[in-house]
């Protein structure tokens, strides 16, 4: 299974434009300058996929985690590093909360800021390649890396379309990423997806 | 507007044959000049008279507004858009600041054709 590089470039650019949108939602939540890296594209196996998340950091990670369904589907992931989400739920709540009840409001803070960052990305996808996408509710899930994107019964050296931005708050020094992960008899929908959209484009 | 040389700037291929595709439909005589990142944009414009600039934010090496700066001190008179996904307030602001245009991703004809005609 391949991409062209034009698929490839087709899609890391519609994760560009939903990332975008994301951001925009989420510097309105926390009242500051989201920033954005360049969006990675890859199609490899979900330990590899979990590797790139390790490369910066050993921690412990903090998900949020929406399965979205429609012609394609998959996880969509907001990932951080689990030490910095208090800091982001601070952020969240721009210091309204008394701090000995952040733990309280934690999770519910975090899946509300993944349920708008995630479908605020897979909104403006689905809009982009006219298709509804539909998601389940956004779970909050904790562990390394490996335990939050490898699959709890399938193959994790089974290939996956993996679609990376990061993302930072410079002044809470939180970093973290969005993430895309489709598994391949998604892939061939997504892949005639994109053509269709790159010929009614062009 | 048939003197026009437009140079679009953005590291996604497909946006810029997009652009490309919609500027050639209303002004076929512009000369289009087309570059992947900054360095290579700026590299192209050397012996070049640019009229308008559509410039992609976030790439590979300097950024959409650093570049603007550097084109606007070789061609002060030059319309520039930061053509962007990033659409929050922030990246407006700074836009505002250097007194470039302002044009959100996903790109349209609507947007590309009001930006030159604006």
């Amino acid at each position: 299974m391949q991409l062209t590089e034009l698929q490839r470039d087709a899609m890391a650019e519609l994760m560009n434009i939903g990332m975008g949108q994301a951001a925009a939602s989420l510097s309105e939540i926390v009242g500051e300058e989201v920033k954005l890296s360049i969006p990675n594209v890859e199609l490899l196996s979900r330990e590899k996929a979990a590797n790139t998340i390790k490369v910066r950091s050993e921690e412990r990670i903090a998900a949020i985690k929406q399965t979205f369904k429609g012609p394609f589907w998959g996880d969509a992931l907001l990932l951080f590093p689990e030490s910095k989400s208090i800091e982001l739920v601070q952020s969240i709540t721009k210091g309204e909360v008394p701090p000995e009840l952040l733990p309280e409001i934690e999770q519910d803070a975090l899946l509300e800021v993944g349920n708008i960052i995630l479908n605020a990305c897979l909104g403006s996808l689905a809009n982009l390649l006219t298709h509804e996408v539909t998601s389940e509710l956004p779970i909050y899930i904790t562990g390394l890396a490996n335990d939050i994107l490898c699959h709890p019964t399938g193959d994790d050296n089974d290939m996956v379309l993996f679609l990376r931005t990061d993302f930072e708050l410079p002044s809470n020094d939180v970093s973290g990423y969005v993430a895309f992960i489709l598994d391949i008899p998604s892939l061939e929908q997504v892949k005639n997806s994109i053509d269709h959209y790159i010929e009614k484009i062009i | 507007m048939s003197s026009n040389t437009i140079l679009v700037v953005d590291d996604s291929r497909v946006s810029r044959m997009l652009i490309r595709a919609i500027i050639t439909h209303k002004d076929p005589q512009a000369e289009i000049i087309e570059a992947s990142n900054g360095e290579e944009a700026l590299e192209k414009v050397k012996s070049a008279q640019v009229t308008m600039a559509t410039l992609d934010l976030n790439m590979p090496g300097m950024d959409g507004l650093v570049l603007a700066s550097k084109l606007l001190e070789q061609f002060p008179n030059a319309k520039i858009g930061l053509l962007t996904a990033n659409i929050q307030e922030a990246v407006r602001q700074k836009a505002d600041a250097l007194g470039i245009g302002f044009i959100s991703k996903p790109i349209t004809e609507e947007k590309i054709i009001n930006f030159i005609e604006g």
